[in-house]
């Protein structure tokens, strides 16, 4: 069955455009992609991500059990913070991109996926031996995003002055007003970016408070799609497109997500074997050098003769001014600064592969500590 | 691989292996010179390190490759590629060095 966010309604007469994949319905844009994209660069954007998979453990014993399956080392994670890692099948494959939140007694997993949630159910529910409780509330919570450079200032308004002390990767729960908000400061765009859990019973409500608040900042509703060019231009790892076709998290370069001294973990013995035979391929990031048909997924670049590398996902990015691609290059080309020819369906583009992230965000200028 | 790109990637290979190292010895950290994607974020999300730690960094880039990095100047942290592309630059040109505040990550 496919799931709906409980906005679904609002946002349909909204005028928003839909899309559907991997069993849920979501909000794909309500208005053109570029202009969500400066709202979220410029301002503020609010974004329904409640298809995020949610699931919620209590006791030390959770933790233990999450420890076993993740590859982060959550078994030390502190009270009010988040950690950012993945959950992988068997073989080392990317499943989803998952925060763990150490909320209190309360743990909460967060997973944006490219499977159907039944398979992270199956997942879970094989590795609990132990039967560790827990609860799956993607239906009975909604989730929220606030991000761009006024993202705090929406927040300081719901939530009061405090919550500008949040560091990145925290978590707090807020229930002033009986909303029962989980407040996770978080972010895939390189700007600030909050993540609201909301029972679906006061998730209108607070949706609605939240939206004006943020139109205020000059900031408006935006889809989900408008993610896929922010986390590629802010340099954000992508379960939905690079993470969906490459799978591999060395490849992806998502070493950082791993506690590589622990002993298990999904997956474990596959990325082991791996990381000792070393990568031959990697993702590097490239830009067009000159207007031209845009590169495709599948795209071949080229030094002289030879295949050098081959683009994995692509968009174009305001804040460059030109279009964007990850490329998996191979090994001994995967380096920044170096100019290839990008073979596209009916002509070369000249690209340069670029450091990443290759902007400065508006909000790595404002010091929150001054607000 | 022509002689060209060949020579860029022995330049840039060189200071990207120094980063790597001085990262992994000052920051104490478990990991391998291969296991650093050059383009993984440094502060907040990625390696998740903090303002000491950042101050660490510097030191080490300026001690390391004695070029100066201004106060408050984080963005050049970013990554490990970025920190890269402030020392080729500035070992060439040393009197460029953007300025921008210290802030939030994201």
């Amino acid at each position: 069955m496919t799931y709906r966010s409980p906005l679904h309604d609002l946002s349909v007469s909204r005028n928003a455009v839909l899309t559907s994949r991997d069993g849920f319905t979501a909000v794909s844009r309500y208005r053109p992609l570029e202009d969500e994209y400066r709202t979220i660069r410029e301002a503020v954007g609010m974004t329904d991500f409640s298809h995020f998979q949610k699931f919620c453990f209590r006791g030390e014993e959770a933790l233990y059990f999450l420890d076993e399956i993740l590859p982060a080392n959550i078994a030390n994670i502190r009270y009010g913070r988040v950690i950012h890692t993945f959950l992988a099948d068997d073989d080392g494959n990317l499943l989803s991109d998952v925060y763990v939140a150490n909320q209190d007694d309360t743990i909460w997993m967060i997973c944006e996926s490219c499977v159907e949630t039944a398979v992270i159910e199956q997942r879970l529910a094989a590795a609990n031996s132990h039967r560790i409780p827990y609860d799956h509330l993607t239906d009975s919570f909604a989730a929220f995003s606030i991000d761009g450079p006024q993202a705090w200032a929406v927040a300081r308004e719901m939530f009061g002055p405090d919550v500008l002390g949040m560091p990145y990767l925290s978590v707090e729960l807020h229930d002033e007003s009986g909303d029962g908000i989980v407040l996770l400061r978080t972010g895939k765009t390189s700007e600030f970016g909050y993540l609201m859990l909301v029972p679906v019973a006061r998730c209108r409500d607070v949706y609605e408070r939240l939206l004006a608040l943020t139109e205020t900042r000059s900031g408006a509703a935006c889809g989900i799609d408008v993610f896929d060019i922010l986390k590629l231009d802010g340099r954000f790892f992508n379960i939905n497109q690079e993470g969906r076709i490459v799978r591999d998290p060395l490849t992806l370069g998502l070493q950082w997500m791993i506690d590589f001294q622990k002993d298990t973990y999904h997956g474990k013995s596959a990325i082991d074997r791996r990381r000792e035979s070393g990568l031959t391929r990697k993702i590097i990031g490239l830009k067009a050098l000159a207007a031209g048909t845009p590169m495709n997924r599948d795209t071949r670049i080229v030094s002289g003769e030879e295949t050098v590398a081959e683009v994995v996902t692509v968009g174009y990015s305001q804040a460059l001014d030109t279009q964007m691609a990850l490329a998996l290059f191979d090994i001994r080309y995967a380096y920044s600064g170096l100019e290839f020819i990008a073979q596209t369906e009916t002509g070369n583009v000249p690209v340069q592969t670029v450091s990443l992230p290759p902007f400065i965000p508006r909000s790595l200028t404002i010091k929150l500590d001054e607000m | 691989m022509n002689a060209s790109i060949e020579n860029r990637i022995a330049t840039r290979s060189a200071v990207i292996s120094r980063v790597k190292r001085d990262l992994i010895q000052r920051l104490s950290l478990s990991y391998t010179e291969e296991d650093l994607h050059e383009d993984a974020s440094l502060i907040g999300s990625g390696l998740g390190l903090d303002s000491l730690d950042a101050l660490e960094i510097i030191l080490g880039i300026e001690q390391e490759f004695r070029v100066k990095i201004e106060e408050g100047n984080i963005s050049v942290l970013r990554s490990i590629n970025t920190i890269v592309d402030y020392i080729l630059e500035n070992q060439t040109h040393p009197a460029a060095s953007a300025q921008v505040t210290e802030g939030g990550t994201r």
